[in-house]
């Protein structure tokens, strides 16, 4: 089983924009209930891709800085990242059909 | 029409740092829901919060109002948690009163009541979440 990353300003750029493999981000905050609805699918998405897929969250009130720079509205937003940049991007609680359909085409 | 943009980051910092008084429309004492979770979270960053909604006497422990008109202090931003087709009288009251903010959360989008907003000298935002704003700018 493998437990989602915790992305930060930090350890971004080399977590997320140099990873070997696509990932899935969680912009997500404490205070944000629809976040909560949402991150128990986000770690099933990790567990079922866990070879294709890096799966991770960001907390927004901690880490600001990556929030701002790819313009995060609202939460909880969901961007896919390959080879760096994203590649699509989920806002709002969405099932989790809706969201391995859009994995999948990712790494189809 | 013309074409609605929200206002530049720069503008939602200062409106952000200016700003005192938050009246949220449609707060609901549900923690469960995003109105609370906001309102909660722009609480304890000490803005002062005014719930309005009819269906309560109070959220959040502050008083809570059935209509804007009814709230007997200086507004600074309306923020706003209804439906689309609930959002025009919200903005003609907060024009009435003369709010300086109508801030529409993510998935509320009316533009002919922006326009109106707009025309009366109001600042709109739209679909965009008032407390990710304050959390990512300030």
């Amino acid at each position: 089983m493998t437990d989602p990353v915790e992305f930060t300003d930090d350890n971004f750029e080399s977590e997320v924009i140099k990873s070997d493999k696509p990932v899935l981000v969680d912009f997500w905050a404490e205070w944000c209930a629809p976040c909560h609805m949402v991150s128990p699918i986000v770690e099933e998405i990790g567990r079922d891709y866990a070879d294709k897929l890096k799966v991770g969250k960001l907390n927004v009130d901690k880490n600001s800085k990556t929030a701002s720079h790819y313009g995060i509205m609202s939460i909880p937003s969901l961007l896919i990242f390959k080879e760096g940049k994203v590649v699509d991007q989920i806002i709002g609680a969405v099932p989790k059909n809706h969201l391995k359909e859009k994995v999948d085409k990712i790494l189809a | 029409m013309e074409e609605f943009k929200n206002p530049p980051n720069e503008q939602i910092r200062e409106i952000l740092a200016q700003s005192i008084t938050i009246a949220v429309v449609g707060l609901s004492t549900n923690p469960s829901r995003s109105s609370y979770g906001v309102a909660n979270y722009l609480k304890n960053k000490n803005y002062r919060i005014i719930p309005v909604n009819p269906k309560y006497p109070e959220v959040l422990g502050e008083k809570s109002y059935p209509a804007l008109s009814d709230v007997p202090e200086k507004v600074d931003i309306v923020d706003i948690f209804r439906r689309p087709e609930y959002v025009p009288p919200v903005v003609d009251e907060a024009i009435k009163i003369k709010v300086k903010v109508i801030w529409m959360q993510s998935g509320i989008v009316n533009y002919p009541a922006a326009q109106k907003a707009k025309e009366a000298g109001l600042v709109v935002v739209m679909d965009r979440c008032l407390a990710v704003a304050h959390s990512t700018l300030m």
